[in-house]
């Protein structure tokens, strides 16, 4: 079956308004996931999407897809903010290790 | 894409039985089928109908639920399949009331309501047949069925195997089947030529790839892990492969006998006047249709195997 965008969810007058996004935009764990109105220039999604050059699937079929991917951002911050005192040689030697074993 | 069987034996038929109706009328709107009086011209209409009934009936086999199948009536304005499933069941009434025409008045050249019932029911059988060829070519999705080649495609097989069919019929019934012979040959060239056009066509990259698929279009992605450990509908469905062995073998068979085969004894049946060679190459001819048909399923590539490791489509 075919996604709805939670329909029944979304225009539910009875849920609190913090809970009118589909299912998946709620459950998601690592908030990858937003629900908005790309029609409204203000609204999270389409600030999002313009700030983070937002892209559609497959643009040159001509679907003109509504959901669009936010491509990957360079290394999250908590990597590049390193802690005061240098790590040990034995953390440290731990860490090229894995970065260099290859999957 | 999966080859259904049915789907391959319906259009085969009912495109042969839709040709056939058409050559049939044209003919007799420009002065009588060369080689048939009234009653041959009854024969081969009738079975033009029943040739396209034979494959309209075996289209519903490849239905999941068979019972919503009447709701396909009502969405003309939207849909190909709609409009091919309205064409055809008001092609019934036009050639019913064409064959009365017949019966009853020798023809079309003999009077005038039998010929508006015959051309009727000609725009009707070429309706039908196009929508079938639009139902694949209107889907942006598959970049091989995307193109005018493939309703063309349909017509002018469906044309071919028709005026083979009206040979055989001709030759059978012991008429002079020189003139329709040589529209068989004309057609038969003219839809072999348009196939090559086609194997040519789909043979160039086109399409999206796995760049515009995912959006990261600097630098080379491959697949590494599609995350599911056994198959889904969208693999069988979609990601059918056949080898590049078996595709190059399909496409002599489609050409031999599709196309050389009956083109060579239907010359041989002009020269000699040997009946037998008709029905012969008529069973070449769609034999030959058969595996075009499957090459054209199989051949077909859906975008969403772009997300499973493809490339390009």
């Amino acid at each position: 079956k075919k996604c709805t965008l939670c329909v029944d969810r979304i225009y539910d007058e009875a849920l609190p308004v913090e809970e009118r996004q589909p299912a998946c935009v709620m459950t998601c764990p690592t908030s990858a996931r937003s629900f908005g109105d790309l029609d409204d220039p203000d609204s999270k999604v389409s600030r999002l999407v313009r700030e983070r050059n937002g892209q559609q699937s497959m643009p040159e079929l001509g679907y003109n897809p509504v959901n669009h991917y936010l491509p990957p951002r360079p290394k999250a911050h908590a990597e590049i903010e390193r802690s005061s005192a240098p790590a040990s040689l034995a953390h440290r030697l731990k860490g090229w290790l894995g970065k260099s074993v290859g999957r | 894409m999966h080859p259904a069987l049915s789907v391959i034996f319906f259009t085969v038929a009912s495109g042969a039985g839709f040709g056939l109706v058409m050559v049939t009328i044209v003919l007799d709107l420009l002065g009588g089928v060369p080689g048939l009086g009234a009653t041959g011209t009854l024969v081969a209409a009738f079975t033009g109908v029943i040739l396209a009934t034979a494959g309209l009936l075996a289209s519903t086999l490849h239905l999941a639920n068979p019972k919503n199948a009447w709701r396909a009536f009502f969405r003309f304005r939207s849909s190909w399949l709609s409009r091919e499933a309205v064409f055809s069941v008001l092609f019934y009434p036009t050639m019913l009331l064409y064959m009365l025409g017949l019966w009853m008045t020798g023809g079309a050249a003999q009077s005038a309501w039998t010929a508006l019932a015959g051309l009727l029911a000609l725009v009707l059988a070429v309706a039908a047949v196009f929508a079938t060829g639009m139902i694949y070519a209107s889907l942006r999705t598959i970049p091989q069925w995307n193109s005018p080649l493939v309703p063309a495609n349909y017509l002018l097989l469906s044309l071919a195997s028709g005026a083979v069919c009206l040979t055989v019929v001709v030759a059978l019934a012991q008429g002079q089947a020189e003139m329709v012979a040589m529209l068989a040959l004309v057609l038969l060239s003219a839809a072999a030529v348009l196939k090559a056009i086609y194997f040519f066509w789909i043979g160039k990259p086109q399409g999206p790839t796995i760049n515009t698929a995912v959006g990261m279009t600097r630098g080379r992605m491959r697949l590494l892990e599609s995350g599911q450990s056994s198959d889904s509908f969208l693999n069988k469905e979609f990601g059918y492969q056949a080898s590049a062995k078996r595709i190059g073998q399909l496409r002599l068979v489609v050409y031999l006998f599709g196309f050389i085969a009956p083109f060579v004894l239907i010359m041989q049946l002009i020269r000699t006047e040997a009946a037998l060679l008709a029905p012969l190459a008529v069973l070449l001819l769609l034999t030959g249709l058969l595996a075009e048909r499957w090459l054209f399923f199989a051949e077909a590539r859906h975008v969403v195997n772009l997300f499973y490791g493809r490339q390009s489509c």
